[in-house]
């Protein structure tokens, strides 16, 4: 029975407030999985719920909570009945009485762990989906630093392929991949799929295109003013997989969605604005 | 062919590496260096084909509205509310 009893301690003490802080986590970032031994595990459950717990615990004593619940009388009686039956026989009576206020104990500083916990998620999450907008108002190398410890163990790829932690506005993210047989191919970023270690799967490309390079090669050996732009092809679709396991390199590029409505400096409104103008005379 | 300001990624193992916060924080800086670039770069193209093929860019927005202009990014498509944004 104690076994049983120090099993749920620790599964609503420690493993549960692991548990919220990765459904949490998961929620705004592919984090990795790791394949952790029980030990580990239980050792980055302690660390991760001693501060919430240690929290939690002041509150109750400092409002009082915990000590007009029950005592240390009751926790002492409840742990020694159910190590030795003498005991329990001999208190019979005043184990179920300390057993009632160890429920109220615990209960007092339960719902204020769950609390801290929840309230420690939710914040981090903002953090997580505000990222840029936090990382951008901190000057100093250690300040960002700092601040990145708090992001969970986020996959790098997520972290390349994803527009989370992007600047404000609507982004587009660009590819070029050169597979290992050597052919390049562009487009833009539709999805990328990730196993659960974190390691890249295959990306998905809208209006792909792909780059005749022994074509431009032959061309570029006949005349030295060929350009590139000839020899991209389209491919039909917009939805082109290539596999992790084909790619050799991967050039990406972030673009905003409307390139041209960003600051623009005077020399590109003047043209634009000539173009406008000429659009509506000739309307 | 491809812009030399950017990032290639060598991907000859797709392997996990963790990323401690001083690697995020590295990475998100090179990326932040990536938008300035590949933006001041995407502009430059979009205003130079602009200039090169004014009449065809013209014909295109009376005729859809829209342009497509392309670039070493690939095809952009400019929507003329777009252009109105720009120069507003």
């Amino acid at each position: 029975m104690l076994a049983l009893l120090v099993s749920f301690l620790i599964a609503v003490y420690l493993l549960g407030p692991n548990l919220i802080a990765r459904w949490a986590a998961d929620l705004v970032v592919f984090r990795k999985t790791r394949i952790e031994s029980h030990a580990e595990e239980v050792a980055r459950s302690i660390i991760n719920a001693a501060i919430p717990l240690v929290l939690a615990v002041a509150w109750a004593r400092w409002s009082g909570a915990l000590w007009s619940a029950g005592s240390q009388r009751d926790v002492e009686v409840v742990f020694s009945a159910l190590q030795s039956d003498n005991f329990f026989q001999t208190h019979h009576q005043q184990f179920f009485t300390s057993l009632y206020a160890f429920f109220w104990m615990n209960y007092a500083i339960l719902w204020r762990l769950y609390l801290i916990v929840f309230l420690i998620a939710a914040i981090r999450t903002a953090i997580v989906l505000n990222y840029n907008r936090v990382w951008r108002r901190l000057h100093k190398r250690w300040m960002r630093t700092l601040l990145a410890t708090i992001v969970p163990r986020i996959s790098e790829w997520d972290l390349l392929f994803s527009d989370m932690l992007l600047p404000e506005g609507s982004f587009r993210i660009m590819a070029d991949v050169l597979t290992k047989t050597g052919g390049l191919y562009q487009g833009a970023i539709q999805d990328r799929m990730l196993n659960n270690d974190g390691s890249l799967q295959s990306i998905t490309l809208a209006n792909p295109r792909r780059f005749e390079r022994n074509d431009f090669r032959k061309a570029k050996s006949e005349d030295l003013e060929t350009v590139p732009d000839e020899f991209w092809f389209n491919i039909p679709g917009n939805l082109f997989i290539v596999m992790a396991s084909d790619i050799a390199n991967l050039n990406l590029r972030y673009i905003r969605r409307k390139p041209l409505s960003f600051q623009p400096s005077s020399e590109e409104r003047e043209v634009l604005s000539r173009l406008l103008e000429r659009l509506k005379e000739e309307k | 062919m491809l812009s030399s300001k950017v990032h290639w990624i060598r991907c000859s193992s797709f392997e996990r590496v963790k990323v401690s916060s001083s690697e995020l924080e590295y990475v998100l800086s090179l990326r932040d260096a990536n938008v300035g670039s590949s933006q001041k770069r995407l502009r430059a193209e979009i205003i130079d084909f602009i200039q090169r093929h004014e009449d065809a860019v013209l014909a295109q927005l009376r005729a859809h509205e829209s342009a497509v202009i392309p670039t070493s990014f690939g095809e952009i498509t400019l929507n003329l509310s777009d252009l109105h944004e720009a120069v507003a």
